[in-house]
């Protein structure tokens, strides 16, 4: 998977994890690589979770090219089937915050800092955030940080809602790791079935909704994991060897 | 009527459905849920009764579906007609009157999500929870993906049911899953049917319209707002 020019690739057990070769770079830049990424990712059968690193920290710009300054980076990591993780540190603003908002766990050190400006620029442009934020944080929130572009620290992130946990500079890689191998013990069928009714639930009348999980669940019933598990509940063993099949 | 796996009572204006089935940790099998969708569609005919109230017989709220009902259905294309067409977590989330529900010890999978199905929780210090679902292999079918997301913050709803995260009541309260807790149990079924009476002095038309158009507020559509994001972007 070294095939991209913006992205590092490290495989851990059932999962990757990913980093930017730079901290710095601009929405255009890394658009390509995301979107070949994101198909290989899901198209994967062996890759049950993502992970971004950000632990040492992240910017990303508008494209200098006026053409490219819609292309939605967040549309696509909204697209990814698979759990999504991230482990962030330093100041993220904009493009970068907007990057992390559609990752399903979100872990920052002490010293991270949250804020979207994009309101005093001239040329305001959003990737995602006027959505995903209220979504996230509630409404009055969320308008207090894109209206006001105020800033938020850690604290406050968990607080709000934002980041699930808080850990230091040194641990938060292990932390991020822990997390991971959590996530790829349990089926990952399961894990993206569950991730897409939430996601995908959330935009459809609360019973289509129900009803699109009863059909993902029949899905799964014909499923090798699905049957091995019930099994082994019916003779009292534990089950922790899924195949994804 | 007796049922096997509920007890029901009515009293001033308010049904009371006990969960039943405490020799198997008050499990939800197929005939305990035929058992509910009976009697909720009676209740929710039944003019006289303006409030339900969920409770559990045994130390513990539910610990989820019966396991040991699975894998022993007659065809995948049956068992999705039943599920969908027949089904009470439906009903349960299209119920008009208010539902109330008082929670102890675990609640686990379906057990939970009846909770989530609730309009107010109430829980006792002791009270737990989890959605075992993707442990094995299986993804929540009682409307959990949806009603989590309609009550609580997006994080919290993935730590419950993607990394299945366990909660105690203090946790749950903190991130609005349960409206209050009592350390003890007899005040809180005191306050519960306090609570109860005091809704159901309220006027039931009122009531039903207020719960529909809170309900109704949940529903909404990512994709449009993110094209109606790009549209005024573009037109700045």
């Amino acid at each position: 998977m070294n095939k991209y020019n913006f992205f590092k690739i490290k495989k851990y057990k059932k999962s990757v994890v990913i980093a930017f070769s730079k901290n710095n770079m601009t929405a255009d830049d890394i658009y390509y690589d995301l979107n070949l990424l994101v198909d290989d990712i899901n198209f994967d059968d062996n890759i049950w979770a993502v992970a971004f690193d950000f632990s040492k920290g992240f910017q990303i710009h508008n494209a200098d090219d006026d053409r490219f300054i819609y292309l939605s980076l967040t549309e696509l990591v909204m697209n990814i089937r698979k759990p999504t993780l991230c482990a962030i540190n330093g100041q993220i603003i904009n493009r970068a915050f907007e990057f992390i908002l559609p990752m399903d766990y979100r872990i920052c050190t002490q010293n991270s800092t949250f804020s979207m400006n994009q309101i005093s620029d001239v040329n305001i442009q959003f990737d995602g955030a006027t959505q995903l934020l209220p979504r996230i944080i509630g409404l009055n929130k969320a308008k207090e940080m894109i209206m006001f572009g105020i800033d938020i620290n850690s604290e406050e992130a968990v607080s709000f809602g934002l980041i699930n946990t808080i850990t230091s500079e040194d641990k938060i890689m292990n932390l991020m790791i822990e997390k991971l191998l959590k996530i790829v013990d349990f089926s990952p069928l399961a894990t993206q079935y569950t991730k897409e009714a939430i996601n995908f639930g959330n935009e459809i009348p609360t019973v289509q909704g129900m009803k699109m999980e009863n059909d993902l669940s029949s899905i799964l019933l014909s499923s090798n994991d699905r049957i091995q598990a019930i099994n082994s509940f019916k003779n009292k063993k534990s089950h922790r060897n899924f195949k994804g099949k | 009527m007796p049922w096997e796996y509920i007890k029901y009572n009515k009293k001033n204006n308010i049904a009371h459905i006990e969960l039943d089935n405490s020799s198997k940790k008050n499990s939800f099998n197929i005939i305990m849920r035929e058992e509910l969708k009976e009697v909720i569609n009676a209740i929710s005919v039944d003019n006289d009764i303006k409030v339900l109230i969920f409770s559990s017989t045994s130390e513990n709220f539910s610990s989820g579906a019966d396991l040991s009902e699975f894998n022993t259905f007659p065809s995948i294309v049956k068992s999705n007609q039943i599920a969908k067409y027949k089904n009470l977590w439906i009903d349960l989330y299209q119920f008009e009157k208010p539902i109330i529900s008082l929670t102890k010890g675990w609640a686990i999978g379906s057990g939970f999500e009846l909770l989530m199905l609730s309009d107010f929780v109430f829980a006792h210090t002791s009270s737990k929870f989890l959605m075992p679902e993707v442990q094995w292999s299986l993804i929540p079918i009682s409307g959990g993906t949806q009603t989590f997301v309609n009550k609580i913050k997006d994080l919290y709803v993935k730590e419950i049911l993607l990394f299945s995260e366990e909660l105690n009541a203090d946790k749950a309260l903190k991130i609005g899953l349960v409206n209050c807790i009592f350390e003890d149990y007899s005040e809180l079924v005191n306050h519960v049917f306090i609570y109860a009476e005091k809704i159901s002095s309220i006027d039931t038309a009122r009531l039903i319209k207020i719960k529909k158009l809170l309900n109704f507020s949940t529903e909404k559509n990512i994709y449009f707002g993110k094209r109606l994001e790009e549209i005024y972007s573009r037109s700045l």
